[in-house]
C-alpha cells in the first residue's frame, strides 16, 4: 500500500486541466468554510466580550420583590446581596450594581422612551472604556448628580447639546409616575453594539427617579479574575444568597437569561396575599450567549447549505473525473493488474489520487482563505450602527480562524472525497487485466 | 427569624409609602363623598359611546370610538373598540381590580394594570370605572379657586402608597353642585403631568351625572391633548353576559 502513495501523488496533475477545474471547487469550498467558521467564532467572541464590557457580568443577577402577593421588578436588599457575594468570593472578584429604567425624554415638542442606565461612576468604568466622548467629558458627568452622557444618535434626534437640561418622566417600579431633570454632560459614540442607544446616568439619580428604597438595584454584575467554572461559582453564590434570605433561581431558557441582563419587567402577577419574598435570578454569561448560538446556528445553516451545494458539484465532478481517468488509463490498469496488483490496490490508487487532489487544493484554499479573512478583518471599516454592530469591533469585522476549523475543513474534504471517489475507483479496480489490456480507444 | 425581620424591614420600604398626611381632612372627605355619590351610578347600568380624538403637534388627529357598558354596583365595565378598523374588536373587561385587554388578532386576553391608558391616549381606563378616591388616597381641602367661570373647592389627593399612577392630584370641585371641573395629576416629584377638564355633564336621573365632554391635556408634551365625548347614553338594564370575557371574544368575530 505505501508503494501507491507516491504514485498517487505524482498522478494528481497528469490531467492538468481536469485537476485544476476540480481543484478550484475544493478551493472555493475551503475559502467559504473557513470564512464561515471564522465568522462564527469571531461573532461569539465579539458578542461575549462586548456584552461583558457593556451590560452583563460573568454572573448577572436581577430580581423581583414580592410584597403581599404583588410582584415588583428590581432587587430589594441589593446591598446585602453584594456583601454576601463579597464574603463568598473574596477581594479578587469585582461586584458592581446598576439601576436601569425606561424613561421618556421630552424636549422641544419631541419625546422618546429611552433606556437609562445608572452606574456608580467612581468604580464602574466598564462603559467608560467602551465609549468615546465626542462632546463634553466623563469628568463633567461624574461631578454632576443629574449629569448624563447621551448616545450621539439620540442627541441628534432631539437636537441636544452639552449643557442642555431636559425633563424626563418615568413610571416607577410601583406604578406611580415620577419626573426628573437631567443635564447633558457628554455625548458619546461607540463601536460596541451593547453600549449603543443608552443614556448613561448616575445610579443614585436613577434609583431615586424610580422611587426605590436605598438598598435597591436593577442588576448585580459579578466579575471573576477568570471566566471559568461559572456554573460552580453560581451554585456557590446561590447557596450563600439563600442563607441571606433570598430565593434564588437559574434562567430556564436563553430568553430568560436575556431578561436577566435586560432586568426586564416581569408580567404583573397577583399571587397569594401572604407571599413575601426577594427573588434573584442568576445567569452565567454562557447562558446569556445562548441566544447568540441560535443566531449563529442560522448563519451556519445558510453557509452550510451553500457549501453543501458546492460539495455536491464536487461529488459529481469527482465521479466524472475518475470515470474519464479510468477510461484514459485503462491499459495502465491492465498492466498494474498483470504485474500482480489486486483490485483493492487499483481502487486505493484512484481514491488516493482524488484525496490528495482534494487535500492539496483545500490547503491552498485555506491559505487563500486566511488572506481573505485577514483582509476583511483588518482593511474595510463599516459603520457600527444598528444590528451590524453585533458583528463589528470598532467598525471591523471580527473573524477568528482557529486550528480546529482548519482541521475540521481538511477532515470534511478528506472524508467527503474518499466517500464519493470510492464507487468509480472500485469500478476501475474490478476490471480484469485481460479485459483492460485488450481494450483499445 | 433574622431573615424574616430583615424582610419586614425591607418590605416597609418596598411598599413605597408616601410621606403623606395620615389623617383625612373631614371637609375634603365630605366633598369627595358627595362627588362620588353623584358620579358613581350605583343601582343602574350605563351604556354609552365614547369618541376620543387625540391631537398631537405635527401629526394627524387620531380618532377612537369605544362602546362602554358599565355596572358600578359590581365595579365592572366592558369597553369595545368600534373605530378605527385597525382597532375594531379590541376591548377591555374590568372586574374589581382585574383588568383584561382582549386582542382579537391573537385571540388572547392580556392581564393589564388597572392604570392602563386607553389605546395610547392620555385617557386612562379607570376614568370609565367607579370612582373610589378614598381607598387609595388621603385628602385635604386646599381652599377655593376659580376655574373658568366656576367657583371650585380644591381638594388635594395624596396616594397612600406608590401603587397609584399619580401620587399627587388636585381635584377642582364646583361649589354649585360638587362635580369635578378640573383634575390635575402630578408626579411623585410634583411635576404637573396631565390635566383633565370636565367640560359638560348630563343628568341620568336620581341626582347622578355622567360627563359628556372631557379634555385631557398632556402637560409634558407640547400641544398634545385628547378630547373625549360621551354620547348615546342609556340606562337600560344590560345583560350579565356583557360583563364577561366571552362577550368580548364573541363581539370580535
Amino acid at each position: 500500500m505505501p508503494f501507491y502513495l507516491p504514485m498517487a501523488f505524482k498522478n494528481i496533475f497528469r490531467q492538468k486541466k481536469r485537476s485544476f477545474t476540480l481543484g478550484i471547487n475544493y478551493l472555493v469550498v475551503s475559502v467559504l468554510l473557513l470564512g464561515l467558521f471564522s465568522f462564527s467564532e469571531g461573532v461569539r467572541t465579539n458578542i461575549s466580550e462586548n456584552i461583558v464590557t457593556a451590560n452583563a457580568g460573568h454572573l448577572t443577577i436581577s430580581g423581583q420583590t414580592v410584597v403581599n402577593g404583588k410582584t415588583y421588578v428590581g432587587i430589594s436588599g441589593a446591598t446585602e446581596a453584594v456583601k454576601t457575594l463579597e464574603k463568598t468570593f473574596g477581594g479578587q472578584t469585582q461586584i458592581l450594581t446598576r439601576y436601569s429604567v425606561s424613561s421618556t425624554l421630552y424636549y422641544r415638542g419631541l419625546s422618546k422612551r429611552l433606556s437609562f442606565i445608572g452606574i456608580e461612576a467612581e468604580k464602574d468604568t466598564r462603559l467608560q472604556d467602551q465609549i468615546s466622548i465626542t462632546s463634553g467629558s466623563w469628568k463633567d458627568y461624574a461631578s454632576q448628580e443629574n449629569g448624563v452622557i447621551l448616545y450621539k444618535d439620540l442627541a441628534e434626534y432631539f437636537g441636544l447639546k452639552v449643557g442642555d437640561e431636559v425633563v424626563i418622566s418615568s413610571r416607577s417600579r410601583f406604578g406611580a409616575f415620577n419626573t426628573g431633570n437631567i443635564k447633558i454632560a457628554g455625548i458619546y459614540a461607540t463601536g460596541n453594539f451593547f453600549a449603543q442607544g443608552l443614556v448613561i446616568s448616575h445610579f443614585e439619580f436613577i434609583r431615586k427617579l424610580d422611587l426605590a428604597d436605598p438598598g435597591a438595584a436593577s442588576q448585580i454584575y459579578v466579575f471573576f479574575p477568570e471566566m471559568k467554572d461559572l456554573n460552580a461559582k453560581r451554585e456557590l453564590a446561590m447557596s450563600a444568597l439563600e442563607v441571606s434570605g433570598f430565593r434564588t433561581s437559574k434562567p430556564e431558557t436563553s430568553s430568560d437569561a436575556i431578561s436577566v441582563v435586560a432586568a426586564a419587567s416581569p408580567i404583573y402577577k397577583l399571587l397569594g396575599e401572604n407571599v413575601n419574598e426577594r427573588r434573584l435570578t442568576i445567569a452565567t454569561v454562557d447562558e446569556v450567549l445562548g441566544i447568540v448560538a441560535s443566531v449563529l446556528a442560522g448563519v451556519n445553516a445558510a453557509g452550510g447549505f451553500i457549501a453543501a451545494i458546492l460539495l455536491f458539484i464536487i461529488a459529481v465532478s469527482i465521479f466524472i473525473n475518475l470515470r474519464m481517468s479510468i477510461n484514459d488509463r485503462i491499459q495502465e490498469i491492465g498492466t498494474l493488474r498483470a504485474i500482480g496488483a489486486e483490485a483493492k490496490h487499483v481502487t486505493s490508487l484512484f481514491m488516493l489520487e482524488s484525496i490528495f487532489l482534494g487535500l492539496v487544493f483545500t490547503l491552498i484554499g485555506l491559505g487563500v482563505g486566511l488572506v481573505v479573512v485577514f483582509f476583511v478583518a483588518n482593511v474595510p471599516t463599516f459603520p457600527a450602527d444598528g444590528w451590524a454592530g453585533l458583528f463589528l469591533n470598532k467598525g471591523k469585522f471580527v473573524l477568528t480562524p482557529t486550528l480546529g476549523s482548519f482541521l475540521l475543513i481538511l477532515g470534511i474534504t478528506g472524508v467527503f472525497t474518499a466517500l464519493f471517489s470510492y464507487f468509480p475507483a472500485r469500478y476501475g479496480g474490478k476490471i480484469p487485466a485481460v479485459v483492460a489490456l485488450n481494450k483499445t480507444h | 427569624m433574622k431573615n424574616f425581620l430583615t424582610f419586614l424591614l425591607f418590605s416597609s420600604f418596598t411598599l413605597g409609602i408616601l410621606p403623606a398626611q395620615v389623617v383625612n381632612d373631614p371637609k375634603a372627605v365630605a366633598l369627595i363623598q358627595a362627588m362620588e355619590a353623584k358620579i358613581n351610578i350605583d343601582g343602574r347600568d350605563i351604556t354609552s359611546t365614547f369618541t376620543l380624538v387625540q391631537k398631537k403637534e405635527g401629526e394627524a388627529d387620531r380618532v377612537l370610538k369605544i362602546r362602554v357598558a358599565r355596572r358600578d354596583s359590581q365595579s365592572k365595565f366592558t369597553l369595545l373598540f368600534q373605530f378605527p378598523d385597525s382597532e375594531k374588536g379590541k376591548g377591555y373587561f374590568r372586574s374589581g381590580d382585574d383588568l383584561y385587554l382582549y386582542l382579537p388578532t391573537t385571540r388572547e386576553f392580556v392581564y393589564r394594570n388597572r392604570k392602563d391608558d386607553v389605546g395610547s391616549t392620555d385617557v386612562r381606563t379607570d376614568i370609565f370605572a367607579r370612582s373610589d378616591v378614598l381607598s387609595q388616597n388621603t385628602v385635604k381641602l386646599l381652599g377655593t379657586e376659580k376655574v373658568a367661570r366656576f367657583d371650585t373647592d380644591v381638594v388635594e389627593l395624596t396616594g397612600k402608597t406608590l401603587d397609584v399612577s399619580f401620587p399627587y392630584q388636585k381635584w377642582y370641585l364646583r361649589t354649585s353642585d360638587g362635580l369635578p371641573v378640573k383634575v390635575e395629576n402630578y408626579s411623585a416629584s410634583k411635576t404637573l403631568l396631565r390635566t383633565f377638564y370636565y367640560v359638560d355633564y348630563k343628568s341620568v336621573g336620581g341626582g347622578q351625572f355622567l360627563f359628556t365632554k372631557l379634555m385631557a391635556v398632556n402637560n409634558l408634551e407640547n400641544n398634545q391633548k385628547t378630547l373625549l365625548s360621551n354620547e348615546d347614553i342609556s340606562t337600560d338594564k344590560i345583560q350579565d353576559y356583557v360583563f364577561s370575557q366571552a362577550y368580548l371574544e364573541e363581539q370580535s368575530r
